[in-house]
């Protein structure tokens, strides 16, 4: 309930409460879910590199399904980013993606990321084995994650930088929304985080009977 | 205002897909819990699994 309520206001927000950006219109409310997915997804790919730390160091299975449920969410998040940056690059700079720009290729790797995870994982046997390599693929995929932030600082880029460590250039009004739609987002993904790794445990302990009792046969 | 409606859409469709497979994996794992509370029962006749009968041939 507090998640519906929390998008309900992030949708308030985007829409009535922030002004109308003077120079691209009502367009640039692509921004307040944009940025606020591309934030969450940067946390989220954090608890991919935990989990695979936390497996390798003590082989329990609730590391490896934090890592893989993360790499479930972070999917979606970035999808989000990589589908709704050029639907609102395209009015607002007339190009719908700039496949050499630094930003967006280096997101576009943590999706093939992601998706290469997900494959990897549904080609292994379950076992330790499949835990480990995963946990590896993921620690390095992971490492994508300050590249995508650093990129717009080490390389030359299209894509505009409004949000930095140490400043945000926006107005107040604006800023807010995006806090607003960061929260709504934080929330959502911790939802889905923790409903993920729930049915991956469940998965686990259900498997885990399933065999014990054939070899009670 | 169409680029924006197209930009929401794809978030909610998304949104609503990535729902769905949580939804269509968790039917998965309580049709499998299903599957060994019915073998459960068959093994012990008991016609209650979740019974102390069951739970004690289970350890």
């Amino acid at each position: 309930m507090p998640t519906y309520l929390a998008m309900l206001a992030a949708i308030y927000a985007a829409f009535l409460y922030a002004p109308t950006e003077m120079v691209m219109g009502d367009v640039q409310r692509i921004f307040y879910f944009h940025v606020s997915a591309a934030i969450v997804s940067f946390a989220v790919f954090i608890g991919v590199f935990l989990g695979g730390i936390g497996y390798l160091v003590t082989r329990n299975r609730f590391w490896d399904s934090l890592a893989a449920s993360s790499v479930d969410v972070g999917l979606f998040l970035t999808a989000i980013v990589l589908t709704t940056g050029p639907i609102w690059s395209k009015p607002a700079w007339n190009v719908w993606l700039k496949w050499d720009d630094p930003r967006v290729l280096t997101e576009l790797i943590l999706l093939v990321i992601c998706v290469a995870y997900v494959i990897l994982r549904a080609a292994f046997p379950e076992g330790h084995k499949k835990y480990a390599v995963c946990a590896v693929f993921g620690i390095i995929g992971a490492l994508d994650v300050p590249i995508i932030y650093m990129s717009v600082h080490w390389w030359n880029t299209f894509h505009p930088v409004v949000i930095t460590m140490s400043e945000v250039k926006l107005d107040p009004m604006m800023q807010q929304a995006g806090l607003v739609a960061l929260g709504a987002f934080l929330l959502l993904a911790s939802v889905l985080l923790l409903q993920r790794i729930s049915i991956r445990m469940h998965n686990m302990i259900t498997k885990d009977l399933l065999k014990h009792l054939r070899e009670q046969e | 205002m169409g680029y924006l409606v197209a930009a929401y859409t794809v978030i909610w469709t998304l949104l609503f897909i990535f729902l769905l497979l949580i939804q269509r994996r968790q039917q998965r794992v309580q049709s499998e819990l299903e599957a060994i509370l019915k073998k459960i029962k068959s093994e012990t006749n008991d016609p209650d699994p979740s019974s102390g009968s069951s739970q004690a041939s289970l350890e």
